[in-house]
């Protein structure tokens, strides 16, 4: 470079710095089961409900397949003292009791439809626009590059689910949407699922 | 030679440091040992995405630099002490018959950077610059005169990659190669020959000539609040030009800070200081003298001169980092700075640095 053009390259802001701030990456998978892992320590389940005699946690999947093969991770590891086992199912027609449900919109109305008692002290998860409003409890979403989250309060104290207050600080959005909106179409889904 | 050895050293060791095993930008192999707030700063790679596309960055930045005056030391040379004016004083080693005293010189830099690994980042660097200086001289109908040059610089290819992660404090290590684009072979009007276009000087060149290894460091860290950083860096040259000269090696300093005011303005400080070395070998052109008949004053202006370069220069920059709408700062952002020498101890008397600014954009596509 030229002798008076001393240092050009610090003049200007280099990639260098912005690789150096970059934050940590993760697979979008990856991340949303060490989400979904990390969020149900905040959350309390009426345990008793569900079947005392069963120690396991169980995740139940319908139909997302990578996410399910991720959620293989966590077996083994344990949530409330109990070990993580998960299920996946093409749609709902087997559904099997279970703490976490990851679902569509359609799923989850679907399940309302044929009993509520279906998903007491069920944490609801989905990915599709608009989950928490439909009456889901967690709703994955995007901000910017980072992983966010909606929760939906109203449909939470439904299932008999207490959440931590620190969780509320956290989300993106807090909604008390009360009871599911059965009559809502399904929203194009704004994220990868 | 010692100096070349260290550097060498540096530009040997910079690229070898990133293999070592230290801690890396990647989270750890099991994301469950994060906690909700870490995992929410991850910065996700979308399954629906390209993976490819979202590896690759632009960025297109301008600089423009200004010099007015002449320097020796960390005094100001007015004109009148370092032109020449035969018959009315004695010729020096610091006075010359020509004597540039106004240099602009704008450079406009694109940027293409490309993630090939989490742990390697590659950028390439095509500067096209421009530049013209002010002259007075005592040569007649020279009395006053401009000359110019401009084109592509030396284009710079160089990696980087994470060595040491702790927290939000990061250090990477960047290895370069400048590769000699641009021209030595600027030429122009001046005074040693009315009657046709002849070498330009040192300065008015567009590129270094040589090949050229840029090792350095790069650390950033902060808070919410508040981030700062610091940057080391070393150009190498390697080897001689065809004109038999090689221009000194540099060692540049910069610490810097940004505050995150709102989610789209930060506003930043930054010092930047940089120490550069003389000319080593001439380009025998440049002289007035013929080989026969060597001269103790060969040199018609100090830009010409090989000792009258390097020196020690510090420089206070203020500037701004703002994010347009809809995007984020590690996506889509546009600089803007503005710095003065707070400190010119320069081997001259050379050209005084007054101001430059910076403008630019880049974009992680």
């Amino acid at each position: 470079m030229l002798p008076l053009f001393v240092g050009l390259c610090l003049l200007v802001r280099a990639p260098d710095e912005a690789i150096a701030q970059k934050p940590l990456e993760a697979e979008e998978y990856a991340a949303k089961t060490a989400f979904i892992y990390a969020f149900a320590k905040f959350v309390s389940w009426p345990f008793d409900t569900v079947d005392a005699a069963d120690t396991s946690f169980v995740i139940g999947v319908t139909g997302k397949p990578e996410l399910a093969e991720s959620l293989g991770t966590l077996l083994g590891k344990r949530i409330h003292a109990r070990a993580v086992r998960s299920y996946v199912r093409a749609d709902t027609s087997a559904f099997a009791p279970c703490q976490v449900l990851i679902c569509g919109i359609d799923d989850l109305q679907m399940l309302y439809r044929a009993d509520p008692h279906f998903l007491h002290a069920v944490l609801t998860i989905g990915n599709d626009a608009g989950f928490a409003e439909a009456g889901g409890v967690l709703e994955l979403t995007f901000v910017d590059e980072h992983l966010g989250f909606i929760v939906n309060r109203a449909a939470a104290r439904r299932a008999g689910l207490e959440l931590s207050a620190s969780l509320f600080n956290l989300a993106a959005r807090v909604i008390d949407a009360d009871g599911p909106s059965r009559d809502r179409p399904p929203q194009e889904s704004a994220v990868a699922s | 030679m010692a100096r070349k050895i260290w550097f060498l050293l540096v530009a040997i060791l910079a690229p070898a440091a990133s293999v070592l095993p230290a801690a890396a930008q990647s989270p750890p192999t099991d994301l469950t040992e994060l906690n909700l707030e870490e995992i929410l700063s991850l910065h996700i790679r979308r399954a629906g995405g390209s993976p490819d596309n979202s590896r690759w960055s632009m960025g297109y930045h301008f600089v423009w630099a200004r010099f007015d005056g002449n320097r020796d030391g960390t005094e100001d040379v007015p004109l009148e002490q370092v032109i020449f004016r035969p018959g009315e004083e004695t010729r020096t080693a610091d006075n010359f018959p020509v004597v540039p005293l106004e240099i602009s010189q704008r450079a406009h830099l694109l940027e293409i950077g490309f993630a090939a690994t989490e742990r390697l980042s590659l950028r390439l660097l095509i500067p096209f610059i421009s530049q013209e200086t002010d002259h007075r001289s005592v040569v007649p109908e020279f009395e006053s005169f401009r000359i110019s040059s401009s084109g592509v610089g030396d284009v710079i290819l160089s990696a980087s990659s994470p060595v040491w992660n702790v927290g939000s404090h990061f250090l990477l290590a960047t290895a370069g190669l400048s590769l000699p684009a641009g021209s030595i072979d600027e030429t122009g009007p001046t005074p040693r020959d009315a009657t046709k276009d002849t070498q330009l000087p040192y300065t008015m060149q567009i590129g270094s000539g040589t090949f050229d290894v840029t090792p350095g460091f790069v650390y950033s860290g902060g808070t919410e609040a508040l981030r700062w950083g610091g940057e080391l860096r070393g150009t190498l040259r390697l080897g001689d030009t065809d004109r038999d000269y090689t221009l000194g090696n540099r060692l540049a300093a910069t610490v810097w800070a940004r505050r995150p005011v709102t989610n789209w303005f930060e506003p930043s400080a930054a010092l930047v200081a940089q120490r550069w070395g003389r000319i080593d070998g001439e380009d025998v052109s440049l002289r007035v003298d013929a080989a026969d008949a060597p001269s103790p004053f060969p040199y018609p202006a100090a830009v010409t001169d090989p000792a009258k370069f390097g020196g020690t220069k510090v420089v206070a920059q203020i500037g701004a980092v703002l994010c347009l709408p809809g995007y984020s700062f590690d996506r889509y952002t546009v600089d803007l700075d503005f710095g003065i020498p707070a400190y010119q101890n320069l081997n001259g008397p050379q050209p005084k640095e007054i101001w430059r600014i910076g403008a630019g954009w880049s974009w992680k596509l």
